[in-house]
């Protein structure tokens, strides 16, 4: 099934990719019709026209995914929604990592392990929510545990692969509507 | 520690120059010909002083030599130690910069508490490094031989030994990529000799057949946590640029022959080792002149960036020959490096400049009377400016359109009378 779907950058849509792999069969649906932004001011500004242009394309469905950031989540959320509330999307959804899409990746203690070849088991926040810089948060875990380089644009999806969809929606509430989202399509 | 602003004056068209550095990332935009390889050039002068010996001349020989100066501030843990340099230079073939004689003072006030500027050479510094028991005396002895060098000098010098030693360190770390190093892989040799118990093979600077020799070489290290971290960047499971790499070795033997005065003859075995390196794409083998500019540019400059241990980078147009998906991963592996040590890059893209913080962005400028000028970008705003871009950021778009839109070319009120940045 093809869904559109609007981020901010690359290495969103491959997490997200990772994850709904998690969530459904991969065969079943691709991320081809994509818009990515390359920042936050312009996905605001094109979220509508973009999401029309995925409908013209043929998407039934939508997923919007933009970083909370220093936004209020409440005008993000209200903005977003708007852009794209009344286009005939069976279904869509707007996905606000808190703060950014990292926190969704220091859940999973094991899976950070494993991707970086840990001898230790690192501690991570049990709250990753409320990190204000995850990247920076994840980054000094990976130095500290295992002496290695962490690159957002490599390990984030080779992380997202790795890691326990379960922790995930538990830890972070904002992605705790996502896998009924996905079943719900796929049903 | 890093650099924290510099001051050229009379090099090039930096006839008089001063800006502040960022201590992770500067990225400098402007027009084509407004100095920002010349900055670039300049700051590799620093490297130079450090790895050739030169010494002070009180005057220039000749009319071809140009006096240049340098001044550079380092912040060693919120320290200031000053660097001032005179420079003798010419312009050499390939546009290389030769340095005839210098002047190299140091001011050393917020180390030593002495506000006096002291005489000692860069290589004077890295060499102290190389030579160890004479560690400090050597240096004094240098100094002393010096006529204008005073007791009180010595003393300085004894007690900012340390944190001396740190610049030079800092400095000899410095590496430059530029856009044409590792551009036209068809140049590239399709096999190269190595002599067994050697570890470099000829091949000069960082030309392609020097790359592939620094490639087999770390493939070949008894560490191998550096080559797997960079394979595992370029490789399948990160970039894709290729599924593998593989060395064939054919092991040679020749003989050397010399003949001595008397007619003595001397024979040497040499065992050889002929390294033929494939790259695994798609199922296919491809040599290395088999691959694209793209790919070979990245998997060069990724190999630099990953595996050389260097406290400053600098990177020219990194966006060369690079489609914007893996530009976007370059980019983010540059700002991931850049928290550890201290990156400039130059840049013409728009979309590279889409993906870094506006914090970090200068701009150059050249105007005929005045040189290169290099200004923060929102350090030089008005308040208004600021406000309008930081709206335009939160709500409308990216820096690079921003920029491409001419809306940050507000230094002068007239663009006709000089370049648009
Ligand atoms: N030896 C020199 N003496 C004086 N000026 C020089 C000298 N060499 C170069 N220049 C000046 O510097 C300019 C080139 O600057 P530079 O190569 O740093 O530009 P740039 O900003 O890197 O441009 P591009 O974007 O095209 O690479 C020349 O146009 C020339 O005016
Ligand atoms: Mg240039």
């Amino acid at each position: 099934m093809e869904i559109g779907i609007i981020a901010e950058e690359y290495s969103d849509l491959d997490v997200l990719h990772e994850l709904t792999a998690k969530i459904v069969d991969v065969r079943r649906f691709s991320f081809g019709r994509k818009f990515i932004a390359h920042g936050c001011g312009k996905l605001r500004k094109k979220c509508r026209v973009w999401a029309e242009i995925l409908i013209k394309k043929g998407c039934r469905h939508l997923i919007v995914l933009h970083d909370l950031d220093n936004n209020s989540q409440d005008e993000l959320r209200t903005f977003l929604n708007r852009s794209v509330a009344d286009l005939n999307f069976s279904g869509y959804i707007i996905l606000i990592p808190k703060h950014e899409i990292e926190a969704w990746l220091l859940v999973d203690a094991n899976a950070l392990k494993k991707v970086f070849g840990m001898s230790k088991m690192p501690s991570v926040p049990s709250s990753p929510e409320l990190i204000l810089e995850p990247k920076e948060k994840l980054e000094e875990i990976v130095r500290k545990y295992s002496g290695k380089q962490y690159f957002n644009s490599i390990h984030n999806r080779i992380i997202a692969n790795r890691l326990e969809i379960r922790l995930l929606k538990r830890k972070c509430l904002s992605f705790a509507d996502y896998p009924s989202f996905i079943n719900r399509i796929f049903s | 520690m890093f650099i924290k602003k510099m001051q050229f004056k009379n090099y090039k068209s930096c006839l008089d120059t001063t800006f502040k550095l960022d201590p992770n990332l500067s990225v400098l935009i402007g027009p084509n010909s407004s100095g920002k390889t010349n900055v670039l050039t300049a700051m590799l002068l620093l490297h130079k002083l450090l790895q050739e010996r030169h010494f002070p001349q009180e005057e220039a020989d000749d009319q071809y030599t140009v006096q240049c100066k340098i001044k550079v501030w380092f912040d060693l843990n919120g320290k200031e130690i000053i660097f001032s340099a005179g420079l003798n230079t010419y312009v050499a073939e390939e546009n290389r910069d030769v340095i005839v004689s210098s002047k190299q003072r140091w001011y050393l006030k917020d180390i030593t508490g002495d506000s006096k500027w002291i005489t000692v050479p860069l290589w004077v510094l890295l060499e102290m490094k190389s030579r160890s028991g004479l560690q400090i005396r050597w240096p004094i002895h240098f100094l002393r031989r010096s006529k204008k060098t005073t007791e009180a000098d010595v003393k300085i010098f004894n007690k900012a030994f340390g944190p001396l030693s740190y610049v030079a360190e800092y400095i000899s770390g410095m590496k430059y990529y530029s856009a044409s190093q590792f551009t036209n892989p068809s140049r590239c040799p399709i096999s190269f000799e190595i002599e067994v118990g050697r570890k470099r093979s000829r091949g000069s600077g960082r030309s392609p057949m020097r790359f592939l020799s620094d490639l087999y070489n770390q493939s070949k290290d008894k560490d191998k946590s550096k080559y797997n971290d960079y394979f595992e960047v370029i490789g399948p499971s990160g970039m894709r640029l290729v599924d593998d790499i593989i060395f064939k070795e054919i092991t040679t033997s020749s003989t050397e022959v010399s003949v001595r005065s008397g007619g003595k003859i001397h024979k040497r075995k040499l065992k050889k080792i002929l390294v033929v390196p494939k790259f695994k794409i798609d199922k296919h083998k491809l040599s290395p002149n088999q691959l694209s500019e793209g790919t070979f540019k990245t998997i060069a400059l990724l190999f630099y960036l990953m595996t050389e241990i260097g406290s400053i980078l600098l990177i020219e147009e990194p966006e060369v020959c690079i489609h914007h998906g893996l530009l976007s991963s370059i980019i983010e592996l540059i700002k991931s490096y850049s928290r550890g040590k201290q990156i400039i890059v130059s840049t013409h893209s728009d979309f590279v400049l889409d993906k870094v913080n506006v914090e970090s962005v200068y701009k150059v400028t050249k105007k005929a009377n005045e040189g290169t000028k290099v200004s923060h970008l929102t350090k030089s705003m008005t308040k208004k400016e600021l406000a309008a871009l930081r709206h335009y950021l939160n709500n409308e778009g990216n820096l690079g359109e921003y920029w491409r839109q001419g809306a940050l070319d507000t230094s002068y009120g007239n663009w006709n009378n000089s370049r648009r940045v």
